[in-house]
């Protein structure tokens, strides 16, 4: 064999060997972690890309599995004290690649905090506080028992049959709310994601939106209040109330309406503004709405 | 009325310097000097002025902007105490313009925000970046048609309460995209 056709089989190998290096260094690794916890203890849990599950068992421990991508430098457990913190972390420059996609088991009782960048957050179960914060990422709670703050930038926020009374801060700025069968008290922003809200018995319901429509049906609690308020955004309202209700509603410039024929006033004989006062039953809840352009309708089921 | 004239001028002729029947300053000074803390020798070096224990650098920007809302709603309130009640609507459709002008260490914040969140915003991916961009601009559109429909109406109490409630949804999206941005360059590293 010539020296010259040795030279290129060397070339080759050498191109082969260069090219195949980032599918080496690129591979996902298995991650598979745990650490004692305490029942009612504190877990952390830090990600930028990818996904966060979190779900409660009954052990007395966090256990973390998953997949890091080829971007990622490591993946952190670590217990200090009643706390336990679950951290990504990712090389100070920064590659593509730095998807982390983590199963996190938690003790029921465990008070959670899960931050994000662009990772969907999901949690099942937990019994203890939560607050779950992402940018992008979607944000999902089933099952939250105790005062949960939800906060997202564009992710929407889906919170679904919250086991016993919680109350329940959700804020997005862009993303949409969606709430199935909480009860207890909700506090819901969005600046122009709609809301689809589906209660199960609330007794306080405070929502505001600027340009965001919001569906809100259920069931009110006796004594129940519920707070809407939007600029633009509209409110269309379908609940049962045992105990009946009473509604005050004002807008400057929207349409009001009911499913009982009463015909709303004009606030003012020169000017424009509108104002709707109606009750069902022994109007034992309150609702009150105010809009300045958004229509409002009220009904019952 | 002739009476009347008479006694004005038995007046006018009474003593102007008829002497008190015993001198009252003595008391007077006693008791301003039992409501006055006695000053001893040492207490009469300057003392150093107590400085609080705080200072505008160590207030929280999160109390700071409670306070600039709050002034902000101040503000307004005033404006709609001492705005002239105009009839609600002209009939000739001419608005006046109406405009609320924020206390000015609120306008500062809000300056300060602004600038950050722009600066992160090109930290963020480019569909997020333009639903925050856009929402934000929701936020202030929704304000600009308060403020309008303010200039039909400036009486309107429902407005009022909204051009606040703007101010404040405004600074609450500004410090969420600031505080999401910071935590995630610390989760991460």
């Amino acid at each position: 064999m010539s020296t010259k056709v040795m030279r290129g089989w060397l070339g080759v190998a050498l191109a082969a060997f260069v090219l195949a290096a980032p599918a080496r260094a690129g591979e996902d690794r298995d991650v598979e972690q745990r650490v004692a916890a305490e029942a009612g203890g504190q877990v952390n849990v830090n990600n930028v890309t990818g996904s966060v599950n979190v779900e409660a068992w009954d052990k007395a421990e966090v256990e973390v599995t998953g997949s890091l991508g080829a971007g990622v430098e490591r993946l952190d457990v670590v217990r200090d004290g009643k706390r336990v913190t679950v951290k990504v972390v990712l090389p100070r420059s920064r590659s593509r690649d730095a998807d982390a996609d983590l199963l996190v088991r938690v003790p029921r009782g465990s008070s959670l905090e899960v931050t994000t960048v662009s990772a969907d957050i999901t949690t099942r179960d937990v019994a203890g506080t939560q607050r779950l914060k992402s940018v992008s990422g979607e944000i999902s709670s089933h099952g939250a028992a105790q005062d949960s703050e939800f906060k997202s930038v564009s992710g929407d926020i889906r919170i679904a049959a919250a086991a016993q009374p919680a109350k329940v801060i959700a804020y997005t700025v862009s993303g949409n709310i969606t709430v199935d069968d909480l009860s207890g008290a909700l506090d819901a922003t969005s600046v122009s994601g709609d809301m689809l809200l589906d209660l199960g018995n609330i007794a306080d319901a405070r929502l505001r939106s600027t340009s965001g429509d919001v569906r809100l049906g259920g069931r009110l609690a006796k004594d129940a209040r519920v707070e809407f308020e939007s600029v633009s955004g509209n409110l269309s309202m379908k609940v049962a109330a045992d105990a009946g209700f009473a509604a005050e509603v004002d807008t400057f410039s929207g349409t009001l309406s009911n499913c009982f024929g009463v015909k709303p006033e004009a606030v003012s004989k020169y000017g424009p503004g509108e104002r709707m006062a109606l009750t069902r039953g022994a109007a034992g809840a309150h609702v009150r709405a105010k809009t300045m352009s958004g229509d409002v309708r009220i009904c019952d089921r | 009325m002739s009476d009347h004239v008479g006694k004005l001028s038995a007046i006018g002729d009474l003593r102007r310097n008829i002497a008190p029947a015993r001198d009252l300053w003595p008391g007077i000074a006693s008791a301003i000097g039992a409501a006055t803390p006695t000053v001893t020798t040492s207490d009469a070096q300057p003392r150093p002025v107590a400085r609080p224990r705080w200072s505008l650098a160590a207030i929280h920007p999160a109390w700071a902007m409670a306070a600039a809302v709050a002034c902000v709603a101040v503000g307004v309130w005033i404006g709609r105490e001492t705005l002239p009640q105009a009839p609600a609507a002209t009939s000739s459709g001419i608005a006046q313009a109406v405009s609320y002008v924020p206390d000015a260490r609120f306008e500062r914040t809000r300056e300060r925000l602004l600038r950050d969140v722009s600066a992160r915003l090109a930290e963020l991916r480019p569909d997020t970046r333009a639903r925050v961009e856009a929402s934000l601009t929701t936020v202030q559109r929704a304000r600009a048609d308060i403020e309008a429909a303010l200039g039909r109406d400036p009486a309107n109490a429902l407005l009022q309460e909204m051009l606040v409630n703007s101010y404040q949804d405004e600074m609450r999206l500004l410090t969420t995209v600031r505080e999401s941005w910071v935590g995630g360059q610390e989760i991460g590293t």
